[in-house]
Protein backbone atom coordinates (compact mmCIF):
# COMPACT_ATOMS: atom_id res chain seq x y z
CA UNK A 1 0.00 0.00 0.00
CA UNK A 2 1.34 3.36 -0.93
CA UNK A 3 1.72 5.79 1.98
CA UNK A 4 0.34 9.41 1.61
CA UNK A 5 3.88 11.09 2.12
CA UNK A 6 2.62 14.66 0.84
CA UNK A 7 0.79 14.87 4.10
CA UNK A 8 3.27 13.58 6.43
CA UNK A 9 5.37 16.46 5.28
CA UNK A 10 4.10 19.35 7.48
CA UNK A 11 3.45 18.78 11.36
CA UNK A 12 0.34 20.84 12.29
CA UNK A 13 1.21 20.66 15.96
CA UNK A 14 5.12 21.58 14.76
CA UNK A 15 5.54 25.13 16.36
CA UNK A 16 5.13 27.68 13.78
CA UNK A 17 7.93 29.88 12.71
CA UNK A 18 5.94 32.65 11.58
CA UNK A 19 3.59 33.05 14.92
CA UNK A 20 6.85 35.03 16.46
CA UNK A 21 5.69 33.80 19.46
CA UNK A 22 8.73 34.21 21.59
CA UNK A 23 7.30 32.09 24.52
CA UNK A 24 9.07 28.90 22.02
CA UNK A 25 11.59 26.88 23.57
CA UNK A 26 14.26 27.31 20.45
CA UNK A 27 14.81 31.56 20.98
CA UNK A 28 18.34 32.52 22.45
CA UNK A 29 17.53 35.42 24.49
CA UNK A 30 20.16 38.47 24.57
CA UNK A 31 19.55 40.64 26.86
CA UNK A 32 21.05 44.17 28.63
CA UNK A 33 20.99 45.28 32.15
CA UNK A 34 22.50 48.86 33.35
CA UNK A 35 24.48 49.52 35.76
CA UNK A 36 26.42 52.11 37.12
CA UNK A 37 27.16 54.75 34.35
CA UNK A 38 28.25 53.59 31.33
CA UNK A 39 28.46 50.21 31.98
CA UNK A 40 26.18 47.23 31.10
CA UNK A 41 25.66 43.69 31.86
CA UNK A 42 25.04 41.43 28.62
CA UNK A 43 23.22 38.42 29.42
CA UNK A 44 22.42 35.28 27.03
CA UNK A 45 19.90 32.90 27.97
CA UNK A 46 18.33 29.40 26.53
CA UNK A 47 21.41 29.01 24.72
CA UNK A 48 20.77 25.49 23.55
CA UNK A 49 22.25 22.80 26.60
CA UNK A 50 24.29 20.45 24.05
CA UNK A 51 27.42 23.31 24.63
CA UNK A 52 30.04 23.46 26.69
CA UNK A 53 28.87 26.46 28.19
CA UNK A 54 32.47 27.12 29.48
CA UNK A 55 33.92 26.79 26.44
CA UNK A 56 31.72 29.38 25.07
CA UNK A 57 31.95 32.05 27.64
CA UNK A 58 35.97 31.26 27.54
CA UNK A 59 35.13 32.61 23.93
CA UNK A 60 33.05 35.07 24.62
CA UNK A 61 35.79 36.54 27.24
CA UNK A 62 38.70 36.37 24.71
CA UNK A 63 36.88 37.62 21.63
CA UNK A 64 35.23 40.44 23.56
CA UNK A 65 37.95 41.51 25.97
CA UNK A 66 35.56 41.48 28.85
CA UNK A 67 34.64 39.33 31.75
CA UNK A 68 31.91 37.38 32.11
CA UNK A 69 30.79 34.03 34.45
CA UNK A 70 27.80 31.50 34.36
CA UNK A 71 24.17 32.38 36.36
CA UNK A 72 22.09 29.63 37.04
CA UNK A 73 18.53 30.48 37.37
CA UNK A 74 15.67 28.19 38.93
CA UNK A 75 13.33 28.95 35.86
CA UNK A 76 15.68 30.11 33.05
CA UNK A 77 18.92 27.30 33.56
CA UNK A 78 22.33 28.45 33.21
CA UNK A 79 22.72 31.99 32.21
CA UNK A 80 26.38 33.33 30.48
CA UNK A 81 26.39 37.00 31.49
CA UNK A 82 29.36 39.11 30.16
CA UNK A 83 30.55 42.63 31.42
CA UNK A 84 29.51 45.52 28.56
CA UNK A 85 27.26 45.69 26.23
CA UNK A 86 27.87 42.94 23.50
CA UNK A 87 24.56 42.09 22.22
CA UNK A 88 25.53 42.75 18.26
CA UNK A 89 28.67 40.99 18.79
CA UNK A 90 26.90 38.01 20.49
CA UNK A 91 24.24 37.87 18.07
CA UNK A 92 26.64 37.65 15.35
CA UNK A 93 28.81 34.94 16.82
CA UNK A 94 25.57 32.57 17.23
CA UNK A 95 24.61 33.71 13.49
CA UNK A 96 27.92 32.64 12.37
CA UNK A 97 28.58 29.92 13.78
CA UNK A 98 25.39 28.78 12.88
CA UNK A 99 24.04 27.82 16.34
CA UNK A 100 20.91 29.56 15.92
CA UNK A 101 19.24 31.25 12.99
CA UNK A 102 18.83 35.06 12.68
CA UNK A 103 14.69 34.88 13.26
CA UNK A 104 15.67 32.85 16.60
CA UNK A 105 18.15 35.29 18.38
CA UNK A 106 15.67 37.45 20.00
CA UNK A 107 17.70 40.99 21.85
CA UNK A 108 16.21 43.10 24.32
CA UNK A 109 16.19 46.27 24.86
CA UNK A 110 16.87 49.31 23.64
CA UNK B 1 -12.69 37.89 -63.11
CA UNK B 2 -12.96 41.19 -65.13
CA UNK B 3 -15.85 42.15 -62.66
CA UNK B 4 -13.62 41.48 -59.65
CA UNK B 5 -11.17 44.04 -61.11
CA UNK B 6 -13.55 46.37 -62.57
CA UNK B 7 -14.65 46.45 -58.95
CA UNK B 8 -11.89 46.62 -57.77
CA UNK B 9 -10.41 49.38 -60.18
CA UNK B 10 -13.68 51.63 -59.20
CA UNK B 11 -13.23 51.52 -55.61
CA UNK B 12 -9.57 52.36 -56.31
CA UNK B 13 -10.55 55.11 -58.17
CA UNK B 14 -13.12 56.55 -55.48
CA UNK B 15 -10.43 56.57 -52.99
CA UNK B 16 -8.35 58.36 -55.39
CA UNK B 17 -10.87 61.00 -55.94
CA UNK B 18 -11.73 61.44 -52.40
CA UNK B 19 -7.97 61.54 -51.31
CA UNK B 20 -7.06 63.89 -53.79
CA UNK B 21 -10.29 66.00 -54.05
CA UNK B 22 -11.37 66.52 -50.96
CA UNK B 23 -8.39 66.19 -48.97
CA UNK B 24 -7.67 69.88 -48.83
CA UNK B 25 -10.61 70.89 -47.49
CA UNK B 26 -10.79 68.17 -44.87
CA UNK B 27 -7.44 68.53 -43.69
CA UNK B 28 -7.67 71.90 -43.13
CA UNK B 29 -10.94 70.93 -40.68
CA UNK B 30 -8.96 68.81 -39.04
CA UNK B 31 -6.51 70.64 -38.31
CA UNK B 32 -8.17 73.01 -37.19
CA UNK B 33 -9.94 70.82 -34.81
CA UNK B 34 -6.67 69.12 -33.68
CA UNK B 35 -5.54 72.48 -32.80
CA UNK B 36 -8.42 73.53 -30.76
CA UNK B 37 -8.16 70.04 -29.05
CA UNK B 38 -4.86 70.47 -28.84
CA UNK B 39 -4.97 73.79 -27.24
CA UNK B 40 -7.46 72.59 -24.88
CA UNK B 41 -5.94 69.39 -23.70
CA UNK B 42 -2.46 71.46 -23.39
CA UNK B 43 -4.68 74.09 -20.76
CA UNK B 44 -5.99 71.30 -18.65
CA UNK B 45 -2.60 69.64 -18.74
CA UNK B 46 -0.76 72.61 -17.52
CA UNK B 47 -3.21 72.71 -14.54
CA UNK B 48 -2.80 69.35 -13.85
CA UNK B 49 1.08 69.19 -14.03
CA UNK B 50 0.93 72.33 -11.91
CA UNK B 51 -1.29 70.78 -8.95
CA UNK B 52 0.70 67.37 -9.51
CA UNK B 53 3.64 69.42 -9.02
CA UNK B 54 2.77 71.31 -5.69
CA UNK B 55 1.16 67.99 -4.22
CA UNK B 56 4.47 65.98 -5.19
CA UNK B 57 6.12 68.90 -3.58
CA UNK B 58 4.28 68.74 -0.21
CA UNK B 59 4.53 65.25 -0.12
CA UNK B 60 8.08 65.41 -0.47
CA UNK B 61 7.99 67.97 2.07
CA UNK B 62 6.01 65.46 4.59
CA UNK B 63 7.79 62.51 3.95
CA UNK B 64 11.10 64.64 4.79
CA UNK B 65 9.94 65.60 7.84
CA UNK B 66 9.05 62.36 8.53
CA UNK B 67 11.99 60.35 7.77
CA UNK B 68 13.58 62.67 10.46
CA UNK B 69 12.20 61.28 13.12
CA UNK B 70 12.56 57.37 11.14
CA UNK B 71 16.43 57.23 11.07
CA UNK B 72 17.18 53.94 13.14
CA UNK B 73 14.29 52.30 12.32
CA UNK B 74 14.36 48.94 12.86
CA UNK B 75 13.56 45.84 10.28
CA UNK B 76 10.00 45.00 10.81
CA UNK B 77 8.76 48.22 12.07
CA UNK B 78 10.42 50.66 9.62
CA UNK B 79 7.02 52.14 8.54
CA UNK B 80 6.07 53.14 11.66
CA UNK B 81 6.97 56.49 11.97
CA UNK B 82 7.48 59.24 14.82
CA UNK B 83 7.00 62.44 13.07
CA UNK B 84 4.31 64.37 14.03
CA UNK B 85 2.45 65.17 11.13
CA UNK B 86 -0.36 62.72 9.16
CA UNK B 87 -0.86 62.24 6.32
CA UNK B 88 -3.01 58.86 6.27
CA UNK B 89 -5.73 60.62 4.54
CA UNK B 90 -3.98 62.15 1.34
CA UNK B 91 -2.29 58.76 0.18
CA UNK B 92 -5.49 56.58 0.61
CA UNK B 93 -7.13 59.56 -1.43
CA UNK B 94 -3.99 59.77 -3.87
CA UNK B 95 -4.98 55.50 -3.94
CA UNK B 96 -8.64 56.17 -4.59
CA UNK B 97 -8.06 58.35 -7.65
CA UNK B 98 -5.31 55.97 -8.97
CA UNK B 99 -7.70 53.24 -8.91
CA UNK B 100 -10.27 54.79 -10.87
CA UNK B 101 -7.53 55.64 -13.38
CA UNK B 102 -6.31 52.50 -13.44
CA UNK B 103 -9.96 51.20 -14.33
CA UNK B 104 -10.92 53.50 -17.24
CA UNK B 105 -7.36 52.74 -18.44
CA UNK B 106 -7.68 48.57 -18.94
CA UNK B 107 -11.16 50.10 -21.07
CA UNK B 108 -8.93 52.96 -23.13
CA UNK B 109 -5.13 52.12 -22.94
CA UNK B 110 -4.26 49.09 -24.50
CA UNK B 111 -0.81 49.86 -25.98
CA UNK B 112 2.39 49.91 -23.49
CA UNK B 113 4.40 52.94 -23.76
CA UNK B 114 7.95 53.30 -22.36
CA UNK B 115 9.11 56.42 -21.68
CA UNK B 116 12.61 57.19 -20.97
CA UNK B 117 13.48 59.68 -17.72
CA UNK B 118 12.79 63.10 -19.10
CA UNK B 119 11.95 62.03 -22.42
CA UNK B 120 8.30 63.32 -22.73
CA UNK B 121 7.13 61.23 -26.45
CA UNK B 122 4.28 64.25 -27.29
CA UNK B 123 7.20 66.91 -26.81
CA UNK B 124 7.65 67.15 -30.62
CA UNK B 125 4.69 66.15 -31.73
CA UNK B 126 1.04 67.61 -32.10
CA UNK B 127 -0.73 64.94 -31.27
CA UNK B 128 -2.87 64.17 -28.44
CA UNK B 129 -1.64 62.72 -24.96
CA UNK B 130 -2.15 58.97 -24.51
CA UNK B 131 -3.73 57.82 -21.31
CA UNK B 132 -1.37 55.13 -20.89
CA UNK B 133 1.56 58.12 -21.40
CA UNK B 134 0.57 60.27 -18.75
CA UNK B 135 -0.28 57.72 -15.98
CA UNK B 136 3.17 55.97 -16.37
CA UNK B 137 4.60 60.32 -16.05
CA UNK B 138 2.44 60.66 -12.60
CA UNK B 139 3.41 57.09 -10.80
CA UNK B 140 7.25 57.80 -12.42
CA UNK B 141 7.27 61.39 -10.96
CA UNK B 142 5.43 59.97 -7.92
CA UNK B 143 8.14 57.32 -7.59
CA UNK B 144 11.10 59.09 -8.46
CA UNK B 145 9.98 61.89 -5.65
CA UNK B 146 8.96 60.12 -2.70
CA UNK B 147 9.80 56.03 -3.35
CA UNK B 148 8.49 54.93 0.64
CA UNK B 149 4.80 56.52 -0.55
CA UNK B 150 3.59 54.14 -3.14
CA UNK B 151 5.02 50.81 -1.32
CA UNK B 152 3.28 51.54 1.93
CA UNK B 153 1.37 54.09 3.49
CA UNK B 154 3.11 55.49 6.49
CA UNK B 155 1.55 55.27 9.99
CA UNK B 156 3.00 58.25 12.44
CA UNK B 157 3.38 58.04 16.13
CA UNK B 158 3.96 60.18 18.68
CA UNK B 159 7.44 60.71 19.90
CA UNK B 160 7.76 59.88 23.41
CA UNK B 161 8.83 62.55 25.78
CA UNK B 162 11.82 61.61 27.95
CA UNK B 163 12.87 64.05 31.17
CA UNK B 164 15.71 63.48 33.28
CA UNK B 165 15.01 62.94 36.96
CA UNK B 166 18.58 63.46 38.77
CA UNK B 167 21.04 61.39 37.22
CA UNK B 168 19.46 57.83 38.04
CA UNK B 169 15.65 57.88 36.93
CA UNK B 170 14.06 59.37 33.79
CA UNK B 171 10.89 60.09 33.46
CA UNK B 172 8.71 59.42 30.45
CA UNK B 173 5.87 62.38 30.57
CA UNK B 174 3.38 60.91 27.98
CA UNK B 175 2.92 57.72 28.55
CA UNK B 176 -0.89 57.17 29.16
CA UNK B 177 -0.89 59.16 25.57
CA UNK B 178 1.16 56.79 23.91
CA UNK B 179 -0.75 53.91 25.63
CA UNK B 180 -4.14 55.61 24.24
CA UNK B 181 -2.92 55.88 20.90
CA UNK B 182 -1.64 52.29 20.59
CA UNK B 183 -5.20 51.40 22.50
CA UNK B 184 -3.07 49.37 25.05
CA UNK B 185 -3.77 49.31 28.56
CA UNK B 186 -1.14 51.33 30.53
CA UNK B 187 -0.21 47.80 32.74
CA UNK B 188 0.87 45.88 29.86
CA UNK B 189 3.29 48.29 28.31
CA UNK B 190 4.54 48.84 31.69
CA UNK B 191 5.34 45.59 31.95
CA UNK B 192 6.93 45.41 28.74
CA UNK B 193 8.74 48.03 28.82
CA UNK B 194 10.15 47.33 32.14
CA UNK B 195 10.81 43.64 31.08
CA UNK B 196 12.67 44.88 28.23
CA UNK B 197 15.04 47.42 29.83
CA UNK B 198 15.71 45.35 32.55
CA UNK B 199 14.71 47.41 35.12
CA UNK B 200 11.31 49.13 37.29
CA UNK B 201 10.32 52.43 38.27
CA UNK B 202 6.80 53.51 38.61
CA UNK B 203 3.69 55.57 37.70
CA UNK B 204 3.68 58.43 38.84
CA UNK B 205 0.61 61.20 40.58
CA UNK B 206 0.02 62.59 36.85
CA UNK B 207 0.26 59.45 35.03
CA UNK B 208 4.11 60.13 34.04
CA UNK B 209 6.30 56.56 33.77
CA UNK B 210 9.48 57.11 35.81
CA UNK B 211 11.72 54.37 34.93
CA UNK B 212 15.06 53.78 37.23
CA UNK B 213 18.15 53.98 34.49
CA UNK B 214 19.30 56.48 32.26
CA UNK B 215 17.76 56.16 28.58
CA UNK B 216 17.39 58.47 26.00
CA UNK B 217 13.88 59.60 23.62
CA UNK B 218 15.27 56.97 20.85
CA UNK B 219 16.25 54.37 23.20
CA UNK B 220 12.36 54.39 24.52
CA UNK B 221 11.39 54.77 20.72
CA UNK B 222 13.17 51.36 19.74
CA UNK B 223 11.49 49.78 22.63
CA UNK B 224 8.11 51.44 21.47
CA UNK B 225 8.74 50.01 18.15
CA UNK B 226 9.41 46.73 19.44
CA UNK B 227 6.02 46.75 21.50
CA UNK B 228 4.26 47.59 18.19
CA UNK B 229 5.59 44.88 16.46
CA UNK B 230 4.71 42.64 18.78
CA UNK B 231 1.48 43.50 20.39
CA UNK B 232 -0.02 46.29 18.16
CA UNK B 233 0.47 45.47 14.65
CA UNK B 234 -1.46 42.59 12.94
CA UNK B 235 1.06 40.22 11.28
CA UNK B 236 -1.52 39.87 8.00
CA UNK B 237 -2.62 43.38 7.28
CA UNK B 238 0.26 45.68 9.34
CA UNK B 239 -3.05 47.11 10.51
CA UNK B 240 -2.49 48.65 13.78
CA UNK B 241 -6.22 48.90 14.72
CA UNK B 242 -5.94 46.06 16.62
CA UNK B 243 -7.39 44.92 20.16
CA UNK B 244 -5.22 42.74 23.05
CA UNK B 245 -7.70 40.30 24.55
CA UNK B 246 -7.14 37.59 27.41
CA UNK B 247 -8.86 34.34 27.01
CA UNK B 248 -7.73 31.28 29.17
CA UNK B 249 -4.69 33.41 30.43
CA UNK B 250 -3.31 33.51 27.18
CA UNK B 251 -3.15 36.58 25.30
CA UNK B 252 -4.80 36.71 21.72
CA UNK B 253 -4.19 39.59 19.23
CA UNK B 254 -7.61 40.46 17.59
CA UNK B 255 -7.27 42.83 14.35
CA UNK B 256 -10.18 44.60 14.09
CA UNK B 257 -9.43 45.41 9.96
CA UNK B 258 -9.19 41.54 8.53
CA UNK B 259 -10.51 40.08 11.66
CA UNK B 260 -7.34 37.89 11.92
CA UNK B 261 -6.61 36.20 15.53
CA UNK B 262 -3.39 35.09 16.81
CA UNK B 263 -1.71 34.35 20.14
CA UNK B 264 1.24 36.69 21.78
CA UNK B 265 3.82 36.08 23.80
CA UNK B 266 3.83 36.27 27.16
CA UNK B 267 6.04 39.20 28.49
CA UNK B 268 8.84 37.75 30.36
CA UNK B 269 11.19 38.72 32.38
CA UNK B 270 15.08 37.97 31.70
CA UNK B 271 17.32 36.88 34.85
CA UNK B 272 16.04 39.77 37.99
CA UNK B 273 19.03 41.89 39.12
CA UNK B 274 21.16 39.57 37.03
CA UNK B 275 24.69 39.67 38.55
CA UNK B 276 23.38 41.77 41.56
CA UNK B 277 22.13 38.52 43.36
CA UNK B 278 25.22 36.79 42.91
CA UNK B 279 27.52 39.57 44.34
CA UNK B 280 25.08 39.77 47.04
CA UNK B 281 25.19 35.86 48.05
Amino acid sequence: MTSIQNLASVDPFADDSNTGDSSGNNYIHIRIFQRTGRKAVTTIENLPKNFNFEKVLKHFKKSFSCNGNIATDDQIGKVIQLQGDHRKEVQNFLIEEKISKPAYVKIHGF
Amino acid sequence: MSEAELVFDTSMKKKKKKSSGEQTAQTEEEKKKLKSKTLAMMNQQDEEDEQEEKRNKEEAAAAAAAAEGNEDAEEDFSNTDFGAKKKKKKSSSSKESSTKEEKETTSTATDKVIVEDGQLPWLGTDRDYKYSELTYRIYHLLQANNPDLISSEKRQMKPPKVLKDGTKKIIWANFAEICQILNRKPEHVLQYVFAELGTNGSVDGNERLVIRGRFNTSQIEVVIRHYIAEYVACRNCRSPNTTLERNNRLYFLCCNACNSKRSVAVIKKGMEGAGKKQAKE
